[in-house]
C-alpha cells in the first residue's frame, strides 16, 4: 500500500527531474559557441514501482508507480562522423604543408620575371655575343666579366635562399614534433581524469568533448586511428605505433642522419619503436625537408639537386669552351696559362675566376687559328660560348638546352604546386562537409532547446501544482478529518 | 567559308554551355556540403538540360566539320581540330587562330568542370558511406542460410517487399 506521503514524493520527484532537464538545457545554451561542445541530454526513467513480490505481499492494486529520475546525461555525438572527420583531417594537413613549401620555392625562383634565372643567363649569353663582334674592346669585356659576376651571383642567393627555407622547415619539423608529444601528453591526462570518474557511473562529457577537441588537432598532424580502452579512455595510434595508451603518452621522436642531415626514416620513433606515417602535416614537412630514401617525394633535395646538376654541366660547359680558346695575354706572347671562366663546386659556390675579375685580358674571346697564332679581332670562341644557349647538353637521362632543362624545372614545380592547391582545397570542402554534419548531430540548437526549455518549464509547473494539490488533500486529512461540529 | 563561321558559332554555343555546366558544378558542391537534398535534384534537372543542349551542339558540330571535309574531298565519320586545320588554307588563318583559341578555352573549361565533378563525386561518396553506416546499425545482418558453397548471405532490407 502506498504510504500516506506518496502522493507528495511522486511529485517532489518530479520537480527534481523536470530542474535537472532544465539544467542541462542551459547548460547547452550556455555552451552554443563552444568549440567541441556536444550537446547534452537528461534521460528520464521512470522509478521502481511498488509493490515488489514478496512472502508477505498486500493486495493493493498494483504495481503504482513512483516517479521519475534522470537515469543518465546523454551526449549527442555520432563517433563514426568523427572517424570520416580524423580520416580527411591529415590529407589536408599534408597537402597544406607541401603547397606551402612549393609556394615558398616558387616565389624564390620568381619566374617569369626580370629578375631571376632565366633572364640573367640570357645577359650572360648575349655579353658573349657582343664580345664576339669586338674582342678588342675592354668595355665588351667588362660587361661580360659583369654579366658572369651577375649571374654567379643569382646562382648563390638562389641556393642560399633554399638553404634557408631548409632550415626554417627543419624548426619547423621540431616544433611540430613538440607539439604532438604536447597533444599527446594532454590527452593522456585527460585519460586519466575520465578513467577516475566513469568506475562512479558519472559521465564526463565536458571531458570528453576536450578530449576530442584535442585528437581533431593531433589527427592534422599525424594520421591517427582510435580506439576504445576501459573505463571510458582511449587507446590512440599514430601511424602504425600506439602514441597513447591509456593514462600513458609515448613520446615521438625524429633523429636526422648526420652525413646528409635529412630526416632518418628509421629515426623516427614512437616510445623507442619505429613508426612510419602515411598522411599528415608533419609528413609533409619531413618530405618538404627531405626524407633518406624519399626520392622523388622529396621537395627541397630534388630541385637543389636539379639545380646542382644545371650549375655543374653549364659550368663545366663553359669552361671547357672557354679553356680551348686564346686569351689576349696568349695572343700578345704575354704568357700561355689559359683560366677557366667560373669556379667552384655548386650552386652555392659558383663564381667568376678572381683572375679574370683582376685581369679582362683572360677572357678567352679568340680562336686559335692555324699555327696555333690568333688575331686580336678574332671572336669566334666568344661566339661559341654565346651559342652554348642553344646547344644541348646532356644532363643526366636527358639531353636538353640549359634553357629547356631549366624551364622544365620550373613548370614541374608549378604543376606540383598546382596540384597540391587543389588537393588542400578539396581537402578542406570534405571536411566542411563532414564537420557540417557533425554540427547537425553535436551542435545546440537554440530553437531546439528554447522549446526544450518549455517542455521543462511546464512540466515543472505541472509538478508544482500536485504539490499543491497533495498539500490540500494532506491539509483536509490531517486538520479537518474527524472534528465533528467543531 | 560559311561552314567555318558556322563552326566557330557552334564552338561559341559549346562555351557557353559549358560555362553554366560549371557554374552548376560550383553550386552542386555548396549544395552537397550543406546536404541540401531538394535543391540538389532542382540542380539535377537543369544540369540534364544543359547535357542534352550539349550533346545536341556535338552533333551539329560533327556533322558540320564532315561536311566541311567533304567539300575538300577527305571522307571520314569524325575529325579532330589537328586535321580540320590541316585542311584550311593559309589565307583562312584568321578563321584557324579563333578556331585554335575556341577550342583552348573549351580545354580549360572542360578540365575545371572535370576536376569540381571528381569533388563532388568524393563529397557524394563521404555521405554514401555515413547513410551505409547508419543503415547498417538499423539492419541486422542475416545468419548463412543453407549449407554448402551455395549458402550465401542475405540483407534483410530495410523494406521487405514482394515484388
Amino acid at each position: 500500500m502506498a504510504s500516506t506521503f506518496h502522493g507528495l514524493e511522486v511529485a517532489k520527484r518530479a520537480l527534481f527531474a523536470q530542474q535537472t532537464a532544465l539544467s542541462t538545457t542551459s547548460q547547452n545554451i550556455a555552451n552554443a559557441n563552444t568549440t567541441g561542445y556536444t550537446r547534452q541530454r537528461a534521460e528520464m526513467q521512470a522509478t521502481r514501482a511498488i509493490p515488489y513480490t514478496g512472502f508477505q505481499n498486500d493486495a493493493s492494486p498494483g504495481q503504482l508507480g513512483t516517479g521519475v529520475e534522470v537515469a543518465k546525461l546523454v551526449r549527442l555525438r555520432e563517433d563514426y562522423l568523427d572517424v570520416q572527420y580524423r580520416n580527411e583531417n591529415p590529407n589536408f594537413g599534408y597537402w597544406g604543408a607541401r603547397s606551402d613549401t612549393l609556394s615558398k620555392i616558387e616565389e624564390i625562383l620568381n619566374e617569369p620575371s626580370d629578375s631571376g634565372l632565366a633572364s640573367a643567363m640570357d645577359e650572360f649569353w648575349k655579353g658573349w655575343q657582343e664580345l664576339s663582334k669586338d674582342p678588342s674592346s675592354a668595355s665588351a669585356r667588362a660587361v661580360v666579366q659583369q654579366k658572369g659576376v651577375g649571374l654567379a651571383e643569382t646562382f648563390n642567393s638562389l641556393f642560399s635562399s633554399l638553404n634557408q627555407i631548409q632550415t626554417d622547415m627543419k624548426n619547423v619539423i621540431n616544433t611540430k614534433t613538440n607539439e604532438i608529444n604536447s597533444l599527446s601528453t594532454q590527452i593522456a591526462s585527460l585519460n586519466d581524469q575520465i578513467a577516475r570518474l566513469v568506475p562512479n557511473s558519472y559521465e564526463p562529457n565536458d571531458l570528453y568533448d576536450q578530449r576530442d577537441v584535442l585528437i581533431d588537432q593531433l589527427s592534422k598532424l599525424v594520421n591517427v586511428k582510435v580506439t576504445q580502452g576501459n573505463n571510458g579512455t582511449v587507446n590512440v595510434m599514430a601511424g602504425n605505433a600506439v602514441i597513447v595508451s591509456g593514462i600513458n603518452a609515448n613520446k615521438l621522436s625524429i633523429d636526422f642522419d648526420p652525413s646528409t642531415g635529412l630526416v632518418d626514416p628509421n629515426g623516427m620513433k614512437i616510445g623507442g619503436n619505429n613508426v612510419s606515417f602515411s598522411s599528415g602535416e608533419l609528413l609533409g614537412n619531413i618530405e618538404a625537408f627531405g626524407m633518406v630514401g624519399g626520392g622523388t617525394k622529396n621537395i627541397l633535395p630534388n630541385i637543389k639537386d636539379q639545380l646542382n646538376e644545371m650549375t655543374s654541366v653549364f659550368m663545366k660547359t663553359v669552361n671547357d669552351i672557354h679553356s680551348s680558346g686564346m686569351n689576349l695575354d696568349n695572343i700578345n706572347g704575354i704568357s700561355s696559362t689559359k683560366v677557366n671562366f667560373f669556379v667552384g663546386t655548386n650552386t652555392g659556390d659558383i663564381a667568376v675566376n678572381p683572375d679574370i675579375i683582376k685581369s679582362l685580358n683572360l677572357i678567352a674571346a679568340a680562336k686559335a687559328e692555324s699555327g696555333g697564332q690568333s688575331s686580336l679581332g678574332n671572336g669566334k670562341n666568344a661566339a661559341d660560348i654565346a651559342n652554348i644557349k642553344f646547344l644541348p647538353l646532356s644532363f643526366s637521362g636527358a639531353t636538353a638546352t640549359t634553357d629547356d632543362f631549366y624551364r622544365n624545372l620550373i613548370g614541374q614545380l608549378g604543376i606540383d604546386s598546382q596540384q597540391a592547391q587543389r588537393m588542400e582545397d578539396n581537402s578542406n570542402v570534405i571536411l566542411h562537409q563532414v564537420d557540417n554534419r557533425r554540427q547537425s548531430v553535436s551542435g545546440v540548437s537554440l530553437d531546439e532547446e528554447m522549446a526544450n526549455m518549455i517542455k521543462f518549464q511546464q512540466a515543472y509547473n505541472a509538478a508544482a501544482r500536485v504539490v499543491t494539490t497533495m498539500d490540500e488533500c494532506l491539509d483536509r486529512i490531517i486538520n479537518g478529518m474527524g472534528k465533528v461540529g467543531m | 567559308m560559311e561552314a567555318l563561321k558556322q563552326l566557330l558559332l557552334i564552338m561559341d554555343n559549346m562555351l557557353e554551355m559549358n560555362n553554366k555546366l560549371l557554374a552548376l558544378a560550383k553550386a552542386k558542391r555548396n549544395l552537397l556540403m550543406e546536404n541540401n537534398i531538394q535543391e540538389l535534384q532542382q540542380l539535377i534537372q537543369r544540369e540534364l538540360i544543359c547535357v542534352d543542349e550539349l550533346q545536341k551542339l556535338e552533333r551539329q558540330r560533327i556533322s558540320c566539320v564532315k561536311d566541311y571535309m567533304s567539300s575538300f574531298g577527305v571522307a571520314g565519320d569524325s575529325f579532330t581540330l589537328e586535321e580540320l586545320l590541316h585542311s584550311i588554307n593559309e589565307n583562312l588563318h584568321e578563321y584557324k587562330s579563333k578556331l585554335i583559341e575556341a577550342a583552348k578555352q573549351l580545354r580549360d573549361v572542360m578540365k575545371e568542370i572535370g576536376q569540381i565533378n571528381e569533388m563532388n563525386q568524393q563529397l557524394i561518396q563521404t555521405s554514401l558511406s555515413y547513410l551505409d553506416y547508419s543503415m547498417g546499425i538499423l539492419v541486422p545482418k542475416e545468419p548463412t542460410i543453407g549449407y554448402g558453397p551455395q549458402a550465401g548471405k542475405r540483407y534483410s532490407s530495410l523494406l521487405d517487399a514482394k515484388i
